[in-house]
């Protein structure tokens, strides 16, 4: 069976879970953007260093004019100061580390097969000639040397102006280019305007070693953040779904005798709204499903109650104080006998007609005639209550249907009429052809009868009079007819035409619907 | 004892009114509420028997109104509604009693003598005067032991004065509550009723007299000093 809060947990959790992680990735890699945007404008601001040093692999010797060839004496006493400007210093002045023993490696290229400078003890396995197709932008990329450092690395391309052949240069952390074999295989002068392509690394230990422990926090904070998300998520399914338990247990409360209970929307969040009028309205219905099963288990008692009380009343009576009227007594529980039967037939009846038990035996019958057949027995009825009566049926109106079950709705529709007419009203029988799948209507006066009695008038055992006074009828009749209705695939319908005229209309189901 | 018996359905009402008679209870009896509630508003009754669905006024509405009115009359509901519910309703509403249809003709006699002795508060169905014994569920009365011969009307006018031995009891309290209005009361009605059972519980000529009058007051059932 599937949870809610099952559902739920698990994907309240596996979404706050992604979304750690996601937040994490985004800490981590702006993080490790920012570590390497930084690195790469310290190699930027190093390129110059490498300018220079490629600058200064060549010497100038000036322009050579002839007013300038003058040779000047050596100065006396000249001692070189520490603080003449050399090449190494002006290095260290303008960048500071770049002398440094942790200073980034660096590497100059003539061309592909000539390297005019590169730090100490660097392999060119690892620095390799980079292919470089825009001089004005710089390439960054990794460097894995093969002690297991890995470094940042940029490469770029830069002009060198000047004349004459290359000056070696000699310094710690520099070579002179004939030192090597590079050099050495340089012998002719390089050109004046030259080209070099140079690349510069500095360790990117320090970044990974931050980024390391970037990366170790954000894991501890996620494990932090995961047994708190579970807590979380956990807490709040149980506080959320706290409302659809107390619904729940409410309703488990709910039982024949507390049918009038309704659910309170008050105490309900907003989504449980809907779902409390539904019970309120499936509670509704449920009473008066309840409250008419009540009415006719305790209408049928009474009905059953009645009859019996009198017969052994009068068994009683008679036992103990014989008299002479034993014919009157016969009489009297032949009438209770035949009450108690009719009772117990037509209950029989409307529970065969209900489940459909009855196959009706279809057949053509002229309607005029079969309703005058069937209002025959009431007609005396009728003229002693001086009521008026008007059949309104076409002789030639044929109907298919079974006469027998339409005979037993008819009589009880015809015995209504003529024993609820008042005295001097009108029964109008009508079978109106033009409307479509009409059958016949029946519409009589009535008297004291309102819309919440209409409610009820197809209730099994139902009567107008609470009293239940009159014992020759039961209040079976209505509900029969309307099962018998049903059996023929009939509906059967009344309403209030007049606050003193009530109708009833027997129809066809599939015409109507 | 007189009874006001409410019960609409005709065949029960005059089985239950034959049944009474004969068992020596005076009784009215209606088929409708309103009527019902005008009797038992108007005359003095020893109990009422009602049913519940009424025409005009229903039974719980007519309980209600007598209650209403200050007439404590012991009402016995006879009623085809047989849940605990309808049970409780009707006694609440200030019944002493419930019967559920059908009920043995002999349930309801004795729930009427028991109602009566509550009303008359008397604990036990036998009554002691002397050597006189009333028994009111046996309708029999022995004196020094010997089986008196009593009418209905000569037993109920003493099981009544018995009830309330002690008090004087008045013409017209005699007539309302041992005759019904099917008889017309006629003073020498009582009187004579009175004389026949002094005879008849009179152990000898000379023995005296257990029922004494009271002029201009009434009876009074005392035991011989």
């Amino acid at each position: 069976m599937s949870s809610i809060r099952k559902n739920l947990f698990i994907w309240l959790l596996l979404g706050l879970t992604l979304l750690w992680a996601i937040a994490g990735a985004g800490i981590y890699l702006s993080v490790k953007q920012g570590e390497v945007t930084k690195i790469d404008s310290e190699l930027q601001r190093m390129e110059g260093a490498l300018r220079f040093i490629g600058g200064s692999t060549f010497r100038n010797p000036g322009p050579q004019r002839p007013d300038r060839l003058i040779v000047r004496p050596p100065r006396e006493n000249f001692q070189p100061s520490e603080n003449r400007t050399t090449s190494e210093n002006r290095i260290t002045q303008r960048w500071p580390d770049f002398l440094s023993a942790g200073g980034p490696k660096y590497i100059i290229w003539l061309n592909k097969d000539t390297i005019i400078r590169q730090s100490e003890g660097l392999s060119t396995k690892e620095f390799k000639f980079p292919e470089i197709t825009d001089s004005n932008n710089p390439i960054f990329f990794n460097i894995s040397l093969q002690n297991g450092d890995s470094m940042r690395a940029m490469a770029s391309t830069f002009r060198r102006f000047g004349f004459g052949r290359p000056r070696p240069r000699g310094n710690e952390g520099m070579r002179r280019p004939n030192d090597e074999s590079p050099a050495q295989n340089q012998e002719q002068n390089p050109p004046r305007n030259i080209s070099l392509t140079g690349i510069i690394a500095l360790n990117s230990k320090p970044m990974e070693q931050t980024l390391n422990t970037l990366l170790f926090g954000i894991i501890a904070i996620g494990i932090v953040a995961g047994f708190f998300s579970f807590s979380l998520v956990h807490f709040a399914l149980k506080n959320g779904l706290k409302p659809l338990y107390a619904l729940g247990n409410k309703l488990a409360s709910v039982d024949s005798s507390s049918l009038s209970h309704r659910f309170s929307k008050i105490d309900l969040p907003v989504e449980l709204s809907p779902i409390c009028e539904h019970l309120n309205k499936l509670m509704e219905r449920l009473e008066d499903g309840f409250e008419r099963e009540r009415r006719f288990s305790g209408d049928l008692a009474h009905e059953l109650r009645t009859p019996i009380a009198e017969l052994k009343m009068m068994a009683e009576v008679a036992l103990r104080w014989p008299e002479n009227n034993a014919e009157s007594h016969a009489n009297e529980t032949l009438d209770i006998a035949q009450q108690l039967q009719e009772i117990i037939e037509s209950l029989l009846a409307l529970n065969r007609y209900d489940n459909g038990d009855e196959d009706p035996v279809y057949e053509k019958i002229p309607l005029h005639k079969f309703t005058k057949d069937c209002w025959d027995p009431f007609v005396q009825k009728a003229e002693e209550k001086k009521i008026k009566v008007t059949i309104k049926i076409s002789n030639e109106h044929l109907i298919e249907t079974d006469p027998k079950i339409l005979r037993l709705i008819m009589n009880n529709l015809f015995s209504n009429a003529a024993e609820y007419t008042p005295s001097e009203g009108i029964i109008d029988i009508s079978g109106n052809q033009e409307s479509e799948g009409h059958i016949i209507s029946i519409s009589n006066s009535v008297e004291n009868f309102d819309k919440e009695m209409l409610s009820h008038l197809f209730e099994r055992l139902w009567r107008g009079d609470i009293s239940r006074t009159d014992g020759s009828h039961s209040g079976l009749g209505l509900a029969l007819s309307k099962a018998c209705s049903k059996c023929l695939g009939l509906n059967l319908e009344a309403e209030l035409i007049k606050s003193d005229q009530i109708k009833f209309v027997l129809s066809r189901t599939d015409i109507k619907s | 004892m007189r009874i006001l018996l409410v019960e609409d359905k005709n065949r029960l009402r005059e089985a239950i009114e034959k049944a009474l008679r004969e068992s020596g209870y005076a009784v009215d009896s209606t088929d409708n509420g309103n009527d019902g509630l005008w009797m038992g508003s108007e005359n003095t009754y020893d109990i009422i028997l009602l049913d519940i669905m009424l025409p005009g006024l229903d039974g719980l509405s007519v309980l209600e109104q007598l209650r209403e009115r200050d007439r404590d009359t012991p009402v016995l509901l006879l009623t085809a509604k047989d849940t605990i519910a309808d049970r409780v309703k009707g006694l609440r509403k200030g019944a002493d009693d419930y019967l559920i249809k059908p009920f043995a003709l002999e349930e309801l006699l004795a729930r009427i003598e028991a109602l009566c002795r509550r009303s008359y508060k008397k604990s036990t169905s036998a009554i002691t005067l002397n050597d006189l014994i009333i028994d009111s569920s046996a309708k029999t009365v022995k004196r020094d032991g010997n089986l008196i011969d009593l009418t209905a009307r000569e037993y109920a006018i003493l099981e009544y004065l018995a009830m309330r031995q002690g008090s004087v009891v008045s013409r017209s309290e005699i007539e309302e509550h041992i005759y019904d209005e099917l008889v017309s009361p006629m003073s020498n009605v009582v009187d004579s009723a009175i004389c026949n059972l002094r005879k008849k519980i009179a152990k000898g000529p000379d023995d005296a007299e257990l029922i004494h009058t009271r002029r201009g007051q009434g009876y009074i059932l005392m035991p011989k000093n």
